[in-house]
């Protein structure tokens, strides 16, 4: 992406709108991040109890999202499904920062034989689209929830690196980062003391927008079918078997994509404040 | 710019080299036998059978002469025989791509022909309640997933509405009318988020745009309101958009992979998914290949085309 470089006067109640949608897309992360870690709070029945005379039903007081195909409530699979995608996403966004960093930050503090390989082996993964690449995998690995955490985080690990990489040449030749190597101070803690934490916004800001990819992808291949084995309840699954029962009961399908929506609008709506928050200079677009 | 689009082609080429050797290298390391594929379960116990399709696919050989064919062959558009159907690959890739290429391209073009108008308008509007719609529908449709918005489309128009077939293929040669209705709801899928990329795009270069000294002086000049917007800014806005829709057509190319699923679309990604449900090796990696082929071809002309409307970047 190119970057518009010329910033614009931000007005008092801009800056008012930009916290609050801050602060609103923050709770509702939060909100979610308690569902994942406590389901059983949340969920009025079993993710995988069965009332087979209860099947395709619409929103009752039993059953506030109705019920599947099989007879299983519906909000309670939603309640144990955000576990699902949010352990996929914060693991695989872990193994992209992982990987991501530590190529980049080499390649550009380096530089040298090192960061020419490094980058043109970003080349090359970026010629694929991530979408298709993750389908053949994944496809042919078969399904599991680890192996969709290695095989997404690995996906995107060179778009991590390519930016990692040029923040770091950027600030390599500044005086600070001189200084330090002046008074001798070992490449391990230039890198860990100086580099990181003045190119840990741009990472932290990658990386929020990431976890709304990552719930993208991973509940797109569990709709495909290719990713999260059932019985176990993901976003994805859901919607693809609503799908097929969409005649019966359209309900099936609204509510689990009215709740990934809301979740990947909050991601991305988090990462965009949060880059205006933390980095002004690296503001594109509202 | 002649010496520049020469060495951009080199390095297409090479990419193209790349992407083959790591596709065929990544299917290698992935899990699972093509022979047994190839010769069902039981015929693959016989270590006489084995052998003998291990050769005939050249799977006998050690892996990196295995790539080195494999590449050499690309380049001469050979992929080898589905192993499903022994059908040349290449074959099965040209029939389907068109049907692909339609949704792509019906995609893209609708995104770009409502994205512009809503972006100049909500740009104009700025800060008003037209504004506010228009950034709220662009930042819904940049998170909603293409299957939700395939899948509600569906739903709405298809089953409640009946208004468009929700799946299946007729060729524009038989019938132009019923090809038209279906290639509707999947280029609407596609449309929507392309539309959202390009409508937040062109509103926030026109606003950057719209403070330009070359604004003001159109305008001290006394020329026309529109005339400004439209001749002046607009044309400036449209250079990083240009930059944007080529970057998502990428993105569109294997977003189609679910929209073709989900509307029953013969297309290039219904192949992938059938071959990768059959384990058909040979099929899925020209398949992919030539995808990413595409992504270089598309990044490749959307870099000059860049290049050629912004005249600032200089080839070095």
């Amino acid at each position: 992406m190119h970057e518009l470089t010329v910033p614009r006067r931000v007005g008092r109640t801009s800056r008012l709108v930009r916290y609050c949608r801050l602060v609103l897309a923050g709770s509702v992360i939060s909100f979610f991040v308690v569902v994942a870690l406590f389901p059983g709070m949340f969920a009025p029945h079993s993710p995988s109890a069965i009332i087979t005379d209860r099947r395709l039903e619409g929103p009752s007081r039993d059953f506030w999202f109705g019920t599947d195909d099989l007879g299983r409530d519906i909000l309670s699979r939603i309640v144990y499904g955000t576990r699902i995608s949010f352990a996929v996403a914060f693991g695989s966004v872990l193994v992209t920062v992982l990987g991501g960093v530590s190529f980049g930050v080499v390649a550009g503090y380096f530089r040298g034989m090192w960061e020419w390989s490094l980058m043109r082996l970003v080349d090359v993964m970026l010629c694929f689209p991530p979408y298709v690449l993750a389908v053949l995998v994944v496809g042919f690995a078969g399904p599991g929830i680890l192996k969709l955490v290695i095989v997404i985080g690995l996906l995107y690990i060179p778009r991590m690196a390519r930016l990692v990489h040029s923040a770091t040449l950027s600030i390599r030749e500044l005086d600070y980062v001189e200084a330090e190597r002046a008074v001798g101070a070992p490449d391990s803690r230039i890198i860990t003391r100086v580099i990181l934490p003045n190119i840990s916004a741009p990472i932290i800001v990658q990386a929020t927008l990431m976890l709304g990819t990552a719930i993208l992808l991973e509940s797109g291949l569990s709709f495909l079918g290719l990713g999260v084995p059932p019985p176990t309840p993901s976003w994805g699954d859901l919607i693809g078997r609503g799908r097929t029962f969409m005649t019966n009961n359209p309900w099936g399908v609204v509510f689990p994509a009215g709740v990934l929506t809301i979740v990947v609008l909050a991601f991305n709506l988090f990462g965009d404040a949060l880059r205006d928050y933390l980095d002004p200079r690296l503001r594109g677009s509202e | 710019m002649v010496w520049y689009i020469i060495r951009r082609l080199c390095v297409a080429v090479v990419l193209v080299l790349a992407v083959g050797v790591l596709t065929r290298l990544v299917l290698h390391l992935l899990p699972g036998d093509p022979v047994v594929v190839l010769a069902g379960i039981e015929r693959a116990q016989d270590p006489e059978v084995v052998k003998a399709i291990r050769a005939s696919l050249g799977l006998d050989k050690p892996i990196y002469v295995q790539i080195a064919v494999w590449v050499w062959r690309l380049f001469r558009l050979d992929l080898g025989n589905t192993l499903a159907t022994q059908q040349p690959v290449v074959d099965v890739i040209r029939d389907t791509l068109p049907r692909s290429l339609y949704i792509v391209a019906g995609g893209a073009m609708t995104g770009v022909l409502v994205g512009i108008p809503l972006g100049v308008t909500a740009s104009l509007n700025r800060n008003r309640w037209l504004d506010w719609i228009t950034s709220s529908v662009a930042a819904l449709g940049i998170s909603t997933p293409v299957f939700v918005v395939g899948t509600l489309l569906v739903l709405l128009l298809g089953v409640k509405l009946r208004w468009f077939p929700t799946s299946g293929y007729v060729d524009f040669s038989e019938d132009p009318g019923d090809f038209l209705r279906r290639l509707t709801l999947p280029v609407a899928t596609l449309g929507f988020g392309m539309m959202a990329f390009v409508t937040r795009m062109t509103r926030s270069t026109m606003l950057e745009v719209m403070n330009q000294d070359y604004v003001r002086t159109a305008r001290s000049k006394g020329l026309m309101e529109s005339r400004v917007v439209y001749k002046h800014a607009l044309r400036n806005a449209l250079v990083p958009v240009v930059s944007l829709v080529g970057v998502e057509l990428g993105t569109l190319l294997g977003r189609t992979v679910v929209v073709e699923y989900i509307f029953n679309w013969p297309g290039l990604g219904t192949m992938l998914l059938w071959a990768i449900s059959l384990r058909d090796y040979m099929l899925a990696q020209g398949i992919v290949v030539i995808i990413s082929v595409l992504f270089i071809l598309i990044n490749l002309l959307t870099d000059l085309a860049y290049g050629y409307l912004n005249p600032r970047i200089r080839y070095a």
